[in-house]
């Protein structure tokens, strides 16, 4: 497989960790999309790595230039109102394919894990109204607007965090709320140059 | 009405001596109900409690403390500090001042509480007991907060125990006695 244009550090860990799941008898299957600037098709903004593990999406959006696209996904300069009325929008736009156009009842939970502040995993599920848990696949506009979102409170805040989770409770009117785990809780590693 | 943008600013401003002497970080964002503007809870937590900063419609109106892990809420702090110090809690209700001063006033008149409010969080059966103890000695009139005080300082002369839990068992004794 080759490399699609990753960054030397981020690709190698990717061929590891598929090397990891495959010889634990992991299936894996991986599939690359290059996003390119909508104004300069030469150049690519970020590559959306999307990972089928056993059944299950996880999408590892990776930018070239950490906040470059910004401005092309119609995001720059977002402060954390219209960030969080966006995040809002994007997440029934990873769920509403599922459960309907207009639904917004449904318990779900979508994770942003921080590699890099170039890239991200993101991936998450909805639990039906039977119970059933049905996974999501996200792409680079989920990954884009997460993670201006937890920049933006990472800003504020004057603290990093390696995760951020978005959860929706059955009955809860839609109500999204925000988890954020701080960097020293999980043993983030960072791969900034 | 203040959004959450000034909210979150000025929790970290106003409020920075939780991340600089209590370890706090934020850990939860979650709207108070479904409808965007109408308030938020900020969750911050250390290792062993937890600190909820409730707004309503964009002022905020409670902060609650509660030992981590526990499914239930604890107290707000400015029952808290009444209880404490026999301060009214005035100064959450300021009006016609801006954002930075509300939350300046607020952080100042729990600051003063927090230190022992934080220590009898680490033992949630001690927490309890205190402020119900409290709680039904402020209803009572039978021991008041002057009273405590002078207590803690009585004690605290003989270098023995003075934290408000021993003043607390101190006086309780001291009026069974009489």
């Amino acid at each position: 497989m080759n490399n699609p244009g990753i960054r030397e550090e981020i690709w190698l860990a990717l061929r590891q960790k598929w090397a990891d799941l495959t010889s634990d008898g992991h299936k894996v299957e991986v599939e690359f999309k290059l996003i390119q600037d909508p104004k300069d098709r030469s150049k690519t903004l970020a590559i959306d790595v999307a990972q089928n593990i056993d059944n299950e999406w996880l999408v590892q959006t990776v930018q070239h230039k950490a906040g470059e696209a910004y401005k092309a996904v119609g995001i720059e300069g977002f402060d954390l109102n219209p960030l969080l009325y966006t995040v809002g929008q994007v997440v029934n736009s990873l769920t509403e394919p599922i459960t309907g156009h207009g639904t917004v009842d449904d318990e779900m939970h979508v994770f942003m894990k921080r590699i890099s502040p170039e890239s991200a995993e993101v991936y998450g599920h909805i639990i039906s109204k039977s119970g059933e848990k049905i996974g999501v696949r996200a792409n680079y506009r989920h990954y884009y607007v997460i993670n201006a979102l937890l920049e933006e409170v990472s800003r504020i805040m004057k603290e990093e965090y390696s995760e951020i989770q978005l959860h929706r409770q059955k009955g809860d009117n839609g109500r999204l709320y925000f988890r954020f785990v701080p960097v020293k809780q999980s043993g983030f590693t960072s791969y900034v140059p | 009405m203040t959004d959450i943008n000034v909210i979150l600013t000025c929790i970290r401003k106003s409020f920075s001596f939780f991340w600089d002497d209590y370890g706090f970080h934020l850990t939860q964002l979650k709207p108070r109900d479904g409808h965007r503007n109408s308030g938020y809870e900020v969750r911050l937590e250390n290792e062993y409690s937890e600190l909820v900063f409730s707004s309503d419609m964009g002022v905020l109106d409670e902060i609650y403390i509660r030992t981590k892990g526990l499914p239930y809420f604890g107290r707000g702090l400015k029952r808290l500090t009444k209880l404490l110090t026999g301060n009214e809690p005035k100064s959450f209700f300021m009006v016609n001042v801006t954002d930075e001063e509300f939350f300046d006033s607020v952080a100042s008149y729990i600051q003063p509480v927090l230190a022992e409010v934080l220590d009898l969080v680490k033992t949630p059966a001690r927490f309890q007991e205190t402020i119900e103890t409290l709680e039904s000695a402020r209803k009572s009139g039978i021991i008041t907060v002057e009273m405590i005080r002078a207590e803690r300082a009585r004690l605290h002369s003989l270098g023995v125990d003075s934290s408000l839990g021993a003043a607390m068992e101190n006086l309780q004794k001291r009026g069974k006695s009489e």
